[in-house]
């Protein structure tokens, strides 16, 4: 099993632990460990199209967390992205993946920092499942040139 | 949860975009409330709260369906990134939840 599906059932884990009496620390160790297997999902898939498979961990260090948010927030604006003639569920697919990441991105930092919020077992597993069905999602349009134009964004930012 | 001056959307018409989207939710949604603030990254956001009937919520796999389903019905009808340049995010907590918990922000008008 790869990390970031041990993550992704680590998230499932924590978020059923102790359903009698959930505690913040699972319940919020569970959101932070479903944004976690995403984020390494969407970055094994990019560093996946580099040759030299030695290179790679090098390379999945290179992304940053924040510039990933901001890049999967622009593929829901359809005047930077028309996708025009492009498959509409296809299109719609990435943006449910897209979108998942950047509510993923937001919740993790409030799980891991925001000692304010409490956490009900609801709130932390609709994250979680948020996070399944950007996996299965994603697997479903990952050779789609969209796709893959998606992961390239998540590393380089455009010009101007 | 942080609030900011919300001056550069039309609040009027941001409720009645709402209002609209929220008609279309069903009967698994037992209230919506929202704010305009900003995310953790400092951008504009639209923040929803979304209070879930107990059926709904109970059994995991439909809480999934619900709860995408609720998600693209706000993202696609009011389109807030689109219009007001305000990113939406969702949380999702069951009415029996609510109950015990009874903070202000998730509680009806």
């Amino acid at each position: 099993m790869s990390y970031y599906d041990e993550l992704l059932y680590q998230a499932l884990d924590l978020v059923h632990k102790n359903p009698a009496a959930p505690t913040q620390a699972d319940l919020r160790r569970g959101v932070s460990a479903a944004y976690y297997a995403l984020f390494h999902k969407l970055i094994s898939e990019t560093t996946a199209n580099w040759t030299r498979a030695s290179s790679r961990n090098s390379l999945a260090r290179m992304f940053q967390h924040t510039a990933m948010a901001k890049a999967s927030a622009r593929i829901s604006d359809s005047k930077l992205f028309p996708f025009t003639g492009e498959n509409p569920l296809v299109v719609q697919k990435l943006k449910a993946v897209s979108q998942a990441f950047v509510q993923l991105h937001d919740k993790r930092e409030i799980a891991d920092y925001d000692n304010s919020t409490l956490w009900t077992p609801t709130e932390a597993l609709a994250e979680v499942r948020t996070a399944f069905k950007a996996f299965v999602t994603w697997d479903t349009i990952r050779a789609e040139n969209i796709a893959q134009e998606y992961l390239v964004s998540l590393l380089i930012k455009p010009r101007g | 949860m942080p609030y900011t001056p919300t001056g550069f959307v039309n609040q009027e018409q941001l409720a009645n975009a709402v209002a609209r989207a929220a008609a279309k939710l069903g009967s698994d949604v037992v209230r919506l409330r929202y704010n305009v603030g900003t995310d953790t990254s400092g951008e504009p956001a639209l923040f929803f709260r979304i209070v879930l009937s107990d059926p709904a919520s109970k059994e995991e796999e439909r809480l999934a369906d619900v709860t995408g389903r609720i998600a693209t019905i706000l993202f696609d009808e009011i389109r807030p990134y689109e219009t007001w340049g305000l990113y939406p995010y969702f949380s999702f907590r069951s009415n029996s939840e609510q109950a015990t918990r009874n903070e202000p922000e998730w509680a009806p008008v």
